[in-house]
């Protein structure tokens, strides 16, 4: 029997009208079968799976069952340490990494009951928008797989929109869980900076980072939050709020202040894809919800914000994969390959890392160096106040902000892989969100040709609630999301 | 506009490239730097330090790591428990 929610597959565990062990049989083969289409996993856990829903149904027998995650199954970017079992941030050089400890997240959702059904592709840590860069090759778009299914959380994303388990974890550091959420008509949100623990998740960008679940709705998504939010001792960043109850309750969206940035529907916006957000803005007002225009002048220059401190941020973090301590080495690929020190590194680096990783530590390197710090990187973190200012400033008069998620449709494999600033600018309408460090979310909001279409809601800080409630209203009063594609 | 000295980068970013990648690198950075040379343009000031960041510090605490084994089984090169480095430079007579 096939559950489309995660809170129905819940809600048949707890009736008892099904159990782990058979909705896990169920969404490992679908995982398998989607793996063969379209290219999503990067490691099937099948045995660890099946053993820890038996677990699970064994605590359900026993009536010690945990929460409404217990027994229900996943999948995992592949991003996370996971103890004991290879975790490589699709890249060659973690390919033979197996860490010795697990991620906080990983660790919340094992304490949860819930079944790892495996991990899933991603751009080479993280860095991209399409999947392409990853080591194991692209993920294909499950609506039409000759396009990308986004990234760079696009296995994330492909695995939720055709049941490969009932969530997926990804992360978002320019846009990463929301522009793949919307290429592949599914429900995800981007917390608000430090809501969810970073520690474990291979960092890309430390300031920008952030965890969160990919799902079929927006109260499947606050399911999960519950469970992977809160703080963390273990992390710097890691908020000390309270963590309040995100399952939101039968909301109106009458009174909903809605703002609209007109910055978000400018030139290079799909007329269809404007189209259909402009369907959804005209939903909430029919509903009673207050629109109005709002703006945000320094939007424009929020790309080239993230592409200098992202970039500078990547060639601190990517100092660690050195060919000395863990990881893929010519020290023990080439043995003599290297006569010293210097040599170690840099061909290890050179061999094991790709293109587009090494293409951002060189840019973060530029921008860090001596005469252009100043200029770049100085310059990026005032124009983030900038941002993050306007952003405070707009919420002063309104609930939520509606945008579309992305300026376009799925893209085709390959269009612009050899085209850095084309790719690049896939980030332009979900990036301001990270420089300010804002909970965003994507919701679909229809079709253009068969291809899924998003809109974005983006919160003020720790306003993760709110859009949850927003989000699940909006399902409540459209079926867009409850669209399945055929693998 | 600014045009990186790649070969320079490289050997900062600690990367041993082909001539063909720093040459093909060299035309995609240019583009992406005069994409965000735009900043300039941008009207902000100097980042303020009352930006409502605070310093959060970790208990100095000694951790014993009961799993040496595992975190060494990852270590390209090891002798007597310890990670093994490359001399820094062998024109001062060390051995590798």
């Amino acid at each position: 029997m096939t559950y489309l929610t995660l809170e129905a597959a819940a809600a048949a565990l707890a009736a008892g009208e099904t159990t782990s062990r058979a909705l896990t049989e169920e969404a490992l083969e679908r995982f398998e079968t989607a793996h063969t289409a379209l290219n999503l996993a990067t490691l099937i856990e099948r045995e660890a799976a099946l053993a820890a829903a038996d677990a699970s149904d064994a605590r359900r027998a026993a009536g010690t069952i945990i929460g409404p995650l217990d027994g229900i199954p996943y999948t995992l970017k592949d991003i996370f340490a996971t103890e004991g079992v290879v975790t490589t941030a699709a890249s060659n050089i973690l390919k033979p990494w197996t860490p010795p400890y697990s991620a906080t997240t990983v660790k919340r959702l094992d304490a949860s009951g819930a079944v790892r059904l495996g991990k899933v592709n991603t751009d080479e840590f993280t860095m991209g928008s399409s999947t392409e860069t990853s080591a194991f090759g692209v993920t294909r778009n499950p609506w039409d797989h000759d396009r990308v299914a986004g990234g760079s959380s696009g296995g994330s994303a492909a695995a939720a929109a055709v049941g490969a388990g009932y969530f997926s974890i990804g992360t978002d550091t320019g846009g990463s869980i929301r522009q793949p959420a919307a290429y592949c008509n599914v429900t995800g949100i981007k917390p608000t900076y430090g809501r969810v623990s970073r520690w474990g998740e291979i960092a890309m960008a430390s300031s920008l980072d952030q965890t969160g679940p990919l799902a079929r709705t927006a109260r499947d998504c606050a399911l999960v939050l519950q469970v992977i939010a809160g703080h963390d001792a273990h992390e710097a960043t890691s908020l000390p709020d309270a963590v309040p109850t995100y399952l939101p309750g039968q909301a109106t969206l009458a009174g909903l202040r809605v703002g609209v940035p007109q910055e978000y529907f400018g030139e290079g916006l799909h007329p269809e894809v404007r189209a259909r957000v402009d369907a959804a803005i005209e939903l909430f007002r029919s509903q009673g919800a207050v629109i109005s225009e709002v703006t945000l002048p320094s939007t424009p220059y929020a790309l080239a914000v993230y592409y200098i401190i992202a970039p500078a941020e990547v060639s601190s973090n990517m100092a660690r994969y050195d060919g000395i301590r863990y990881g893929a080495s010519i020290e023990r690929d080439e043995p003599g390959g290297a006569h010293d020190l210097f040599e170690t590194y840099a061909k290890t680096r050179g061999a094991y890392i790709g293109e587009e990783v090494q293409r951002r530590i060189m840019l973060g390197t530029h921008v860090l160096s001596s005469g252009y710090h100043d200029a770049y990187y100085k310059k990026a973190l005032a124009v983030q106040q900038a941002v993050k200012q306007e952003f405070v400033q707009a919420f002063q008069d309104v609930d939520v902000l509606l945008t579309p998620t992305t300026a376009g449709l799925p893209f085709g494999v390959g269009e612009k892989a050899n085209d850095p600033l084309a790719m690049y600018l896939e980030d332009v309408l979900t990036v301001a969100v990270n420089v300010a460090g804002l909970p965003g979310m994507s919701v679909p909001c229809g079709f253009v040709d068969g291809l899924p279409v998003g809109m974005q809601l983006i919160g003020p800080h720790l306003g993760e609630a709110k859009l949850l409630e927003v989000a699940a209203a909006y399902q409540a009063r459209t079926e867009h999301h409850l669209s399945f594609p055929n693998i | 506009m600014s045009t990186l000295n790649v070969p320079h980068l490289a050997r900062l970013a600690r990367l041993a490239l082909p001539e063909e990648r720093a040459a093909h690198l060299q035309t995609q950075l240019d583009g992406v730097v005069q994409y965000v040379d735009k900043l300039a343009q941008a009207n902000a000031g100097m980042p303020s330090h009352d930006a409502g960041l605070q310093n959060v510090v970790a208990v100095d605490e000694v951790h014993h790591f009961p799993n040496t084994a595992a975190i060494l089984a990852g270590v390209p090169r090891t002798a007597n428990n310890l990670i093994m480095v490359r001399a820094v430079s062998l024109d001062e007579g060390a051995s590798a």
